[in-house]
């Protein structure tokens, strides 16, 4: 600590600078006066102890330099000399000094939006304590494509079991919206719904009044509500007596119990009040089993490691496969298999490989531009040696020397950092403002004091490095040779024009690397949207309905059928339908083992297990879906009670019928153990077949799916719906506008209005693509950004070569080499160099390409039109780059060239 | 008589200084007297070296200056130890008598040696 209570010192000093120089001046006086006295008393005339005493003294002038010194101005004196130095230096370069900030600033920005992003989403600490013993729960389908679905069912029946004692508790969520009702004002929230369990799994403590307890997620205790600091700030004004108040949501009423603190959040930071979730009969049959919204969370006990809590849930797995022999032909197909994950890395899956894939991007681009103002550096430095050599012969140390030139670098640094800072933050705003993100907690993003250090580091590394460039070379060379060259030395500069094609080269090589990634990635994407989706995409809109809870069978069909009725007559709608299962907005009913009339079954050729869905309405004409073969439900199938029909899609006719034609077969869902349809069984007549849709993402592969069989939900129980509707494609179709519609016809139909999110199915589309298409145009950014800082980088070289040349070019035209020698010598240059870096591109992408690997769909890491398409670009871009100085070349008058100098 | 003036390290002039300052405070031109006083007239502190060791030493906040007055009746600046001063004066004292100590039995024992030798 001692250094800082100097500088604490020096910093004083400085301010009551006057001060301490009449303090010290008093001083001396003083010493003076004393000395004087003391000689006169041992019997001195009074001049000549004043004499005596001035002599004795010394050299005044110096320690008191010395005392000043002590006091720590100098190096402070010195630091502001040199800044005023850098900055005058600046002044007179400003030309350079512009590029080389501009360039700084945008190297530095994007290194920092970027950092920001990372460090957001990997390094911020959770609003949990002990957030490391935190898990998440899941039972996911390994062998099928994508993250698999995940279920909690399982997992929630598991931890009743004996021998799990890894968890401490288990936290259930699930996500949604309410609409509240308040003091006489109404809002629309996201809400959580979740088990009592749930805040004490998190171990955060309210700021006011209680979490839930035991029992409160229970039927007919659930009136009870946790408010977010921010609803309670803003919607409750801050109420402090707000516990035990009533709060009225979806039209019942709930008491407020506790308001949770500040930055608490789980999931997303939009949910702004939990109420305790009944886990419905619904949720814990097989047909919710694709039922992803339910979020599991656990607390491990201390000294329990995510393995051991594996191992434990596997030993469970083996004992429910053995218990349920009926489900081991679909456990076997998909891989079904609890699973626990560390929670961070659970949150962060996604975005980890992108992230540091971005932030390595980024770096290149940084290097690219560096490289750039180190060709700048390079060539002032040139001019920098002549001062440097005549400093040092008129005594300035190496290290004062040094010192200057560190300032002068440090000054660019910040400067460019404050730009970098700046220009980081607008990128944060407009990666915000696209959306271009899909990572966890990165909706209450921001540039916190980590970015900001990130950013001034790498700004002063940059300033360090453009400073300290010219004291290397000047080491390299010779004192004497440089004054006499004035600086201007050939075989150097020859030397030096070697480094900067090199540096060329490189800048190249790595842009090429990087626009070939983008062209994986852009191709990539090309592909996927090939893909048939298997419906009409274009003005389809569907929203989850959520049915009147116990009611009968024939209330809900009639519901359904109101609804439908109402929606038709809304001017927008052309044709609406429900079916539990609407494409890329949202399933219900998961896969079914099915027994197919006059089929045998064994176990080597169990039951086919196939996804279905309970469809009301004209849902095929709605959707698009073509019919292959048979025909599609009429009116009369939906009616109450109507004769058991299905329409099978082609997968699954492929799969369960091989072949043969599957119109007027019969299937029941109803078993008697793992081979056998029950006696009493419902069985269902094939009516039609209709083509595969794909229904949550379009980069699956379609092979991994059941198949689907689509029934009519009049001979059935339906239990969820989603709707779908083809609107009206007019060109001033407002989506708002039509959402209020559909509240208003829904609440027309009933008078409680459930909450929807109605959405534009191309809408929900593109966000299952959102991943790809974000990293795609990070990357075409980013590459383009490569590609004008090389090009510049080009341009640079070529045109400082071609001025030091201007003799040599010169003396070639005078002595009669044809114009189009010149562009040649100039131009062929920049060809060489881009055809280089293309070499090293080309080569280091081969390896360098693996890493993206993950990230390609159905296309090769060596995908040769890719490679091609940037080759041309890159050298397209350095030919007309070179062009310039080319040019200018030969337009160079050679008297005036051989005459300067 | 005059006497050859020996050579202080920096170090050495530092650690005489904290040790004169020992019993209170006092103003350079008395710092130095008390020094050449007690050593017996054989070290003569230049005050081209004193003052900035007094400045040195307030910079690294081992001594504190404040303005006073002397028995005179002068304004004077007057140097008194700090706490951080009163440390580091008992560890350099110790530091020193360590080093005094190996170099004194260093002379001793080569004396001593050099008498065996001729004997």
């Amino acid at each position: 600590m001692r250094w800082w209570l100097q500088f604490v010192y020096a910093v004083k000093s400085l301010g009551r600078r006057g001060d301490r120089q009449r303090e010290l001046r008093a001083e001396m006086e003083f010493h003076l006066e004393e000395r004087t006295e003391e000689l006169i008393a041992s019997g001195r005339t009074e001049t000549e102890a004043r004499r005596e005493a001035q002599r004795e003294l010394g050299a005044r002038d110096r320690f008191e330099e010395e005392c000043r010194e002590a006091w720590g101005w100098r190096r402070w004196h010195e630091l502001v000399e040199n800044v005023k130095l850098a900055v005058r230096q600046m002044r007179k370069e400003w030309a350079y000094a512009a590029i080389i900030l501009v360039t700084l600033g945008l190297c530095l920005g994007v290194n920092t939006a970027v950092f920001s992003m990372l460090s957001n989403v990997m390094f911020r600490p959770y609003p949990y304590p002990e957030a490391e013993r935190l898990v998440r729960l899941g039972e996911i389908r390994t062998k099928q494509s994508g993250d698999g679905s995940l279920s909690v069912i399982s997992v929630r029946k598991a931890m009743e079991r004996e021998g799990i004692d890894a968890f401490e508790s288990v936290g259930l969520y699930r996500g949604g919206g309410d609409n509240l009702f308040f003091d006489g004002q109404a809002f629309r929230a996201l809400t959580g719904r979740v088990n009592a369990t749930f805040f004490s799994t998190l171990g955060v403590p309210p700021a006011l009044g209680r979490v839930f307890e035991p029992g409160e997620d229970q039927e007919g205790r659930t009136d009870v509500v946790i408010l977010s600091h921010w609803l309670w700030a803003s919607a409750f004004r801050g109420d402090p007596d707000v516990v035990g108040r009533n709060v009225e949501i979806e039209g019942m009423t709930f008491e407020v119990i506790g308001v949770m603190p500040e930055g608490f959040y789980f999931l997303s930071p939009e949910v702004s009040l939990w109420r305790p979730h009944v886990i419905s009969a619904f949720e814990t049959s097989l047909q919710a089993w694709n039922n992803n919204r339910l979020a599991a969370v656990a607390r491990l006990k201390p000294g329990y490691t995510v393995e051991q809590a594996q191992a434990q849930l596997d030993v469970v797995d083996a004992a429910l496969y053995e218990e349920r022999p009926g489900r081991r032909n679909y456990i076997d197909r998909v891989g079904l298999r609890m699973v626990v994950r560390d929670y961070h890395e659970y949150r962060t899956r996604n975005a980890k490989a992108v992230l540091y894939l971005l932030q390595a991007s980024v770096a290149l681009v940084f290097i690219i531009g560096c490289v750039n103002v180190l060709n700048i550096v390079f060539v002032r430095t040139t001019a920098r040696l002549r001062e440097i050599a005549l400093r040092l012969s008129l005594g300035a140390s190496i290290a004062r020397i040094a010192r200057m030139l560190a300032t002068e670098g440090l000054v660019y640094g910040l400067i460019g950092g404050v730009l970098g800072l700046g220009a980081g933050i607008g990128g944060v705003e407009l990666i915000k403002h696209y959306e271009l993100y899909l990572f966890p907690r990165i909706d209450s993003w921001s540039v916190d004091a980590m970015v900001v250090a990130y950013n001034f580091g790498l700004a002063a590394l940059a300033g360090l490095v453009i400073g300290l460039i010219p004291l290397v070379v000047f080491w390299q060379r010779d004192l004497m040779r440089l004054i006499r060259e004035g600086g201007q030395s050939m075989s150097a500069d020859r030397r030096g024009s070697r480094t900067r094609r090199g540096l060329a080269i490189g800048q190249v090589a790595l842009t090429g690397i990087l626009l070939i990634g983008t062209g994986l990635l852009i191709r990539s994407l090309h592909e996927i949207l090939q893909n048939e989706i298997g419906f009409r995409t274009d003005n389809l809109v569907g929203a989850a309905l959520e049915l009147p809870n116990a009611s009968e069978p024939r209330e809900q069909l009639d519901y359904g059928a109101r609804l439908l009725e109402r929606f038709n007559q809304l001017p927008d709608v052309s044709s609406a339908a429900l079916s539990s299962t609407v494409p890329f907005v949202g399933e219900f009913g998961g896969p079914r083992d099915f027994h197919v009339e006059g089929q045998h079954y064994t176990e080597e050729s169990p039951h086919p297990s196939i996804r279905f869905s309970l469809t009301q309405g004209p849902f095929f004409e709605t959707m698009g879906i073509p019919l292959l073969a048979g025909r599609a439900f009429t009116p009369e199938d939906m009616l109450f009670e109507a004769p058991p029909v299905a329409v099978i899609d082609r997968q699954a006719a492929e799969r369960v019928f091989a072949g043969e034609n599957p119109i007027g077969r019969r299937l029941t869902h109803q078993l008697d153990g793992p081979y056998a349809a029950r006696t009493d069984a419902t069985w269902i007549t094939i009516i039609g077949v209709v083509g595969t849709v794909r229904e949550s993402r379009l980069d699956d592969a379609l092979e991994s799916g059941d198949g689907r069989i689509y029934l009519n939900a009049g001979a059935f129980q339906v239990q969820a719906q989603h709707f779908v509707m083809r609107v009206s494609a007019r060109r001033d179709f407002n989506m708002e506008a039509f959402r209020a519609e559909v509240r208003q016809a829904m609440s027309e139909v009933r008078a409680t209005v459930p909450s929807t999110e109605l959405e534009l199915v191309t809408q929900e589309i593109d966000e299952t693509l959102a991943d790809r298409t974000s990293l795609m145009r990070f990357l075409m950014a980013f590459g383009g950004l490569a590609l004008v800082l090389s090009a510049i980088g080009v341009y640079g070289v070529l045109s400082y070569s071609a001025a030091l040349r201007r003799k040599e070019l010169g003396i070639r035209t005078a002595l009669g080499a044809s114009r189009g020698t010149i562009l040649n010598l100039v131009f062929g240059q920049g060809i060489r160099i881009a055809a280089w870096g293309l070499m090293l591109a080309l080569g280091g992408a081969v390896f360098l390409m693996k890493l993206i690997e993950d990230r390609l769909y159905q296309t090769s890491t060596f995908e040769l039109a890719v490679y091609g398409g940037v080759a041309v670009v890159l050298l397209a871009v350095t030919a007309v780059a070179s062009l310039i100085p080319a040019i200018r070349a030969v337009r160079v008058d050679p008297i005036i060239c051989l005459r300067c100098d | 008589m005059k006497k050859k003036q020996p050579d202080l390290l920096q170090g050495t002039l530092d650690l005489l200084i904290l040790q004169v300052l020992r019993n209170g405070g006092r103003h350079g031109y008395d710092i130095a007297k008390r020094i050449l006083v007690v050593s017996e007239e054989v070290l003569k502190i230049g005050q081209g070296s004193l003052y900035p060791a007094l400045h040195r030493l307030e910079a690294g906040g081992y001594v504190r200056a404040s303005w006073g007055r002397t028995e005179t009746g002068r304004e004077a600046k007057i140097y008194a130890l700090t706490a951080a001063g009163r440390k580091r004066m008992e560890a350099e004292v110790e530091s020193w008598e360590r080093f005094a100590g190996a170099v004194n039995h260093v002379i001793r024992h080569s004396r001593n040696a050099g008498a065996t030798g001729k004997g």
